[in-house]
């Protein structure tokens, strides 16, 4: 008889619930519509006649974290996807286009040449930026004065803003360096150049934080290994290549992990510094030369309004990164050593 | 006990989780309750809140001093937020979705109406319309833009520094004219203690796309046009060009480029450009009269104004006007009265006159107005409306992204790598594979 009671009790107060939830904005403000529908939904579960009270718990728990995932990561990665299939304008869509959005990036030289670019650009910074770090990193490990200072020092660019530090170096390139080295124009000016500033610039900003993952890599290499190492009659040299390397597989994994899609990602600093500039002609095509992809996604959604393109630029940008960095976690994972 | 704890606490997160959500929503609906309520009683709107979405940032701090004189008078709060011009609709597209659009928002032109034109309001109505040329019309002939300002472009030129190398601005108006009068500044340069005849500023990374791409082409798509005559937008949607004046129109520009300072042509930004031409160091600087609030920063003496953008070799004597951005009312606005008489205030008093023609150094759209501009080049300008000596402004018009790719080619002429037959050319496939 109880149970009965109880069970009628919870099932009116989940359907409370979800009148509330549905139709209370009717009667209430919106806010006090959804908390005296989500009050009656615990409510209504509490009472519910079962023994399982501890799994509705903790699934009541995991709800605030769950919903703000779910709102902000899932459901725009779901739309987004839905989106590149329409003609959105970025209010509303008319009608569904199937694949022409793919195959209008797909045929554009603008996208494919960001595309290539971008790979060079990761290409490039992946072994630029891992082989700065892991220098810099020896440095700060061995037994210089003021090591302290340096691993601050050159973890500090990390610490500004890549907006302000492609503001920053805009000016020393077109102001600094031609007054330096009088005569030349800005590097910013040159296809080329420009994508060894931009390459030098990320260089500079993430070296340093790279170098601390490498720092702490390197003081967990344990010192018994090193002192057999030296013990043995092992130079510098071979006991860097031959221990202290293959033991920071791990640390090397993270890193390139860390750098490849990071660099891939790159965006605040390409916006500020080139902006995608200068133009290149290329077999007589206008481009922007050092237009990476994410600022072309940018570009073609939020300067040329073709919100629905750049979706599907996104989508394909999304899977190329996941491929990549799958790939990549297998191929070193395979290097990496049990201690 | 430990199972109601461990509810009583769930309820807790959750009421904690909802109240978040709670309490912006719970402001919204009372203050929309309290205007309406104020609605009903005073048609003045006294007390209401209206939001103003402003795409023009240099005007941002008049704009906002008018918003609190207007409080204080009508009882009517004015909310001012300004964005650049370039990101309106992108702000405006996310206040759509979320439910948060101001009551009048900035916009730009054709490329902006169309993305936006279902919630604009139908202003034919209004008392302004009958007297201004400047409003923005819509697809099916209603009004829907209030044009606050007019601006205009030319060759704003120094007065001192042609005075002494012996030119006459009134004599620019062909090509040959700016091209002789270019040759003489280049080679007086030492004496007049300039570096170049002309700023030009043509750098993506500079973020100038915006002077060679879009107001460069103005020019083009303009420049010696009876106004209202559109004839070469409509071809340009179309992916054609007239290329006999496409041709003229890339010799003058790779004229300007010749004759620019280089720094500031392949590297500068806007503010480099101007602080040139403001300091003296060059005779001409491609902008319009909108530089006024700008160079009042320099405290400039000598005398300047503006001269046509003759780029043809038949004389063209006029400069391009118009209206660069109007502004629209929410079509599903709960205040729409109390923003039609915002706009009519603004128009008609002189107070409004006040704060568009000399706090913001515009030129008024409206025929009744009796106030004189007193910045410089507003002024140069005031001259040539009233002379009636002007031409249309289609820039802002062109196909979405246009704009930025003919930047592209531009800076490409600008660095030397294309002549201006290459640039030519190139406007052109472009202009026929964008259609």
């Amino acid at each position: 008889m109880k149970q009965r009671i109880r069970k009628i009790l919870s099932l009116l107060l989940l359907c409370a619930a979800t009148v509330l939830a549905v139709a209370g904005t009717l009667a209430l403000p919106r806010g006090a519509a959804y908390l005296a529908a989500a009050l009656c939904a615990v409510a209504g579960l509490c009472a519910l006649p079962t023994r399982r009270h501890g799994t509705i718990v903790r699934v009541l728990f995991v709800l605030p974290l769950v919903t703000a995932f779910t709102a902000t990561i899932i459901y725009p990665f779901f739309i987004g996807i839905f989106y590149s299939f329409t003609d959105w304008n970025g209010v509303g869509f008319s009608e569904f286009i199937g694949l022409a959005n793919y195959k209008t990036i797909f045929t554009s030289s603008e996208f494919l040449y960001s595309f290539a670019m971008t790979l060079l650009f990761a290409l490039l910074s992946v072994l630029l930026v891992n082989l700065v770090a892991f220098s810099l990193a020896l440095l700060c490990t061995s037994r210089i004065r003021g090591a302290r200072f340096y691993r601050a020092a050159f973890f500090v660019p990390n610490l500004i803003g890549g907006l302000v530090l492609g503001y920053v170096w805009q000016f020393i390139f077109n102001r600094v360096f031609t007054a330096v080295f009088a005569g030349t124009s800005s590097m910013l000016t040159d296809p080329n150049m420009a994508l060894a500033a931009l390459i030098i610039v990320f260089t500079w900003q993430y070296a340093g934080y790279i170098m601390m993952i490498y720092i702490t890599g390197i003081q967990s290499v344990p010192q018994d290994v090193l002192e057999a190492a030296e013990v043995d009659g092992a130079s510098r040299w071979s006991t860097l290549c031959r221990v202290t390397i293959p033991l920071l597989a791990n640390t090397f994994t993270i890193c390139l992990f860390l750098t490849l899609v990071n660099s891939f990602k790159q965006f605040d600093l390409n916006y500020a510094l080139t902006n995608g500039g200068p133009s290149r002609l290329l077999e007589g095509k206008v481009l922007y030369s050092t237009q990476l992809l994410t600022l072309d996604i940018y570009k073609e959604a939020l300067v040329n309004y073709q919100y629905s393109t750049g979706q599907a630029k996104a989508v394909i940008f999304f899977i190329v990164l996941a491929c990549i960095s799958l790939l990549q976690l297998r191929f070193s994972r395979k290097r990496e050593v049990e201690m | 006990m430990k199972r109601i704890v461990s509810a009583l606490l769930a309820v807790a997160l959750v009421a904690s989780l909802c109240g978040c959500g709670a309490a912006p929503a719970g402001t919204t609906s009372q203050s929309a309750g309290g205007s309406s309520a104020a609605q009903t009683s005073q048609p003045s709107g006294e007390g209401t809140t209206i939001k103003l979405l402003n795409g023009k940032i240099e005007i941002d701090q008049q704009l906002r001093d008018y918003a609190a004189a207007y409080e204080q008078e009508y009882g009517v709060r004015v909310e001012v937020e300004s964005v650049a011009g370039a990101d309106v609709t992108t702000y405006l597209t996310s206040y759509l979705v979320s439910g948060e659009m101001p009551d009048i928002f900035y916009f730009g032109g054709e490329s902006d109406y169309q993305i936006l034109k279902e919630h604009m309001a139908d202003l034919s109505g209004e008392s302004w319309v009958s007297h201004t040329t400047a409003t923005f019309e819509g697809e099916n002939g209603e009004i829907v833009g209030f044009p606050y300002a007019v601006e205009g472009i030319g060759m704003v030129y120094n007065g001192d520094i042609l005075e002494q190398a012996g030119i006459d601005p009134a004599t620019l108006t062909t090509i040959d004219a700016y091209r002789a009068a270019f040759e003489t500044l280049e080679s007086k340069k030492d004496e007049l203690g300039i570096d170049a005849p002309v700023s030009l500023a043509a750098s993506i990374a500079a973020g100038c796309s915006w002077i060679t791409g879009m107001h460069q082409t103005g020019v083009y798509l303009g420049q010696g046009l009876a106004q209202e005559d559109d004839s070469l937008l409509q071809l340009m949607f179309e992916g054609k060009v007239d290329k006999e004046r496409l041709d003229q129109y890339a010799e003058w520009e790779a004229l300007l480029c010749q004759y620019a300072d280089p720094y500031v042509l392949q590297s500068g930004s806007y503010d480099e450009q101007i602080a040139l031409w403001a300091t003296g160091k060059t005779a001409f600087i491609c902008q319009g009269n909108w530089i006024d609030p700008s160079i009042a920063a320099y405290d400039i003496t000598f005398p300047c104004g503006m001269a046509p953008l003759a780029f043809d070799e038949e004389e063209t004597d006029g400069v391009i006007s118009f209206p660069p951005s109007w502004w629209a009312i929410y079509k599903d606005t709960a205040n729409m009265d109390t923003c039609k008489e915002f706009l009519e205030n603004i128009a008609f008093t002189e107070a409004g006159q006040q704060c568009l023609v000399v706090d913001c150094g515009m030129v008024s759209p409206f025929d009744f107005c009796e106030i004189a501009p007193e910045t410089p080049l507003a002024v140069s300008l005031m001259d040539w409306v009233s002379a009636g000596k002007t031409y249309p402004w289609y820039a802002n018009a062109m196909p979405s992204g246009m704009d930025e790719s003919i930047a592209a080619i531009y800076e490409l002429m600008a660095n030397g790598t294309i002549d201006a037959q290459g640039f030519s050319d190139q406007v052109e496939s472009l202009v026929a594979g964008e259609s």
